[in-house]
């Protein structure tokens, strides 16, 4: 789950390439991501990290918020 | 002639490729995504085979034509008309470049102008005539452009992959082996990103040859990589870099970190760990004959730009159907009534065969479990806010293994099939049984069937009687 403001829904990027929406679950294969959101305005400007042995009942949960 | 064959690796090698110009581009015209979210979203992939895989799969995609159902839209649809994407290897990928170019409205004219035709004749006349000695002694003619000329000829009439690759068409991947690497390389636009080539530019034919060049019969289809030094307007290898750069993607994900080595190394990129400057096409078969790779790829990879991950995240695939067309063929082995060793042929044989088959076998299994993997999230994620929450898997598998043994007819029928060879010519009969066996195989698979209640289809006029099993791939209702 890639969070941001909900009056303002984004695209995600994994690595460069647009996966979804912010505010809902996501799924994604195990890897190691640099995570974006499309446009401007948000920090932090990207969240990197592990993805791995989440659950769809138990979501990595990233935040982000307008700059 | 073999004295011809022999000054023949003395031509001058004709690459096959077009190198992108300045601000030249390969965009990806198509979307993976349904005309509308009622609608199912259907991916396949077709084997290789010979003119065996090629009926088999055209008799699978008539039969999708002949499966209607009404939508939201209170339009009467087909199933063919839900392709959205088609992996294709060898035999498999002249019906997939065919069907994306003429639809499923062309397959009677695809049975009559190759499937029930005798092409292995035309490539033999080619072969005995002095002309092609010539040609093969003293120009840059090989043995594939032969194949290449019969599919431009008979099939694809100078088309390029611009032809396919147009909005609203689905995808079409023919697959071909990098025999230098092993590596299966798909032929998208992405991919000639890579090598800084012209995708729309390339003949449909030559894409079908390199997936179809079988080793030692055919020689390979040759590219230049023209990545050193690209003017073109190539899209960024941002995911390949991040995968290469971080310690631990060899560890989390180990088939995304090769592929994103091998587009460095494609792109001449740091640290290369090969260095390409030429490619060699060999038949698809040989890293993958099912063309699963290519399929996985474009339905979860982040850096696919089939974007099938992004359509599942957005909740515009609600139901999902992926249909593995595999055409290996079990014909009787003389060796289980041999008492003495096998010779060096029969083990040439094994070496050839039985590891594509081992592959195959393994990569169904790997394409089985993701795509169970995927349904039982679906299923969880019901009462949650994601895109995928609910979304329905239809796994159906056409495979000659799935021809029981219960009567008599079913046993003529899986012997028969078994034994059509791997060949461009098929005889009345062969090409009947084998479209036969397509019907058959698709019309039981309980998964068919379960999509046909969950839509509320008809199928085809005389379709098989249901088999009482249940489709381990979809979710309980």
């Amino acid at each position: 789950m890639v969070s941001f403001d909900p009056q303002d829904p984004r695209d995600v990027l994994a690595n460069g390439n647009v996966i979804g929406q912010t505010d809902t679950e996501l799924t994604l294969p195990a890897d190691f991501y640099r995570i974006t959101l499309s446009g401007d305005g948000y920090v932090p400007p990207s969240w990197e990290g592990q993805i791995a042995g989440t659950l769809v009942t138990r979501p990595l949960e990233i935040r982000f918020s307008r700059a | 002639m073999l004295a011809a064959l022999a000054l023949a690796s003395c031509g001058t090698t004709q690459y096959q490729n077009q190198s992108l110009g300045a601000g030249g581009a390969n965009p990806e015209r198509r979307s993976i995504a349904p005309p509308a979210p009622d609608r199912p979203v259907v991916l396949m992939t077709f084997s290789g085979g010979g003119s065996r895989a090629a009926a088999l799969a055209a008799a699978v995609l008539r039969d999708m034509k002949g499966t209607t159902y009404v939508a939201a839209d209170g339009l009467r649809h087909d199933l063919a008309d839900d392709v959205r994407l088609i992996s294709s290897v060898s035999g498999g990928s002249v019906t997939a470049a065919w069907f994306g170019l003429h639809g499923a409205d062309g397959l009677d004219e695809l049975h009559s102008a190759f499937l029930a035709r005798d092409n292995m004749q035309t490539l033999e006349l080619d072969a005995v005539n002095p002309i092609t000695w010539f040609r093969l002694a003293f120009t840059s003619f090989t043995r594939i452009r032969a194949q290449e000329d019969l599919f431009d000829e008979r099939l694809f009439h100078h088309a390029t992959m611009a032809d396919l690759n147009q909005p609203g068409r689905p995808f079409i991947l023919p697959n071909a082996t990098d025999m230098a690497g092993g590596e299966t390389f798909t032929f998208t636009p992405q991919r000639f990103d890579d090598i800084c080539s012209s995708f729309d530019a390339l003949p449909v034919s030559t894409a079908v040859a390199a997936s179809a060049a079988f080793p030692i019969a055919l020689s390979p289809v040759d590219f230049k990589n023209n990545a050193v030094g690209c003017q073109g307007s190539i899209g960024s290898d941002e995911w390949a870099q991040i995968a290469l750069s971080n310690p631990f993607s060899l560890f989390l994900n180990l088939p995304t970190y090769r592929d994103a080595r091998y587009t460095n190394d494609l792109r001449h990129g740091k640290y290369p760990f090969r260095d390409i400057d030429y490619l060699h096409f060999l038949d698809g078969g040989i890293a993958d004959n099912l063309g699963v790779k290519s399929l996985r790829s474009a339905l979860i990879a982040p850096s696919d730009h089939a974007g099938g991950l992004n359509a599942i995240n957005r909740g515009l695939i609600r139901k999902l159907v992926v249909i593995l067309v595999n055409a290996r063929s079990d014909p009787p082995s003389k060796i289980y009534q041999e008492p003495d060793t096998p010779g060096v042929i029969g083990a040439i044989n094994a070496v050839v065969s039985v590891p594509i088959e081992a592959n195959t076998a393994n990569s169904q299994l790997a394409l089985e479990a993701l795509l169970t993997e995927i349904g039982k999230a679906a299923d969880a994620a019901r009462a949650l806010h994601a895109g995928f929450a609910g979304m329905q898997i239809y796994g159906i598998t056409v495979d000659y293994d799935q021809i029981p043994a219960d009567t008599a007819e079913h046993r003529a029928l899986r012997d028969q099939a078994n034994l059509v060879p791997t060949s461009w010519t098929l005889t009345p009969a062969q090409l009947d049984v084998t479209e036969h066996a397509g019907r058959f195989l698709f019309e039981r698979h309980p998964c068919y069937r379960r999509l046909l209640a969950d839509l509320g289809a008809t199928p085809p006029p005389g379709a098989e009687a249901p088999v009482n099993a249940a489709c381990v791939t979809a979710s309980a209702h």
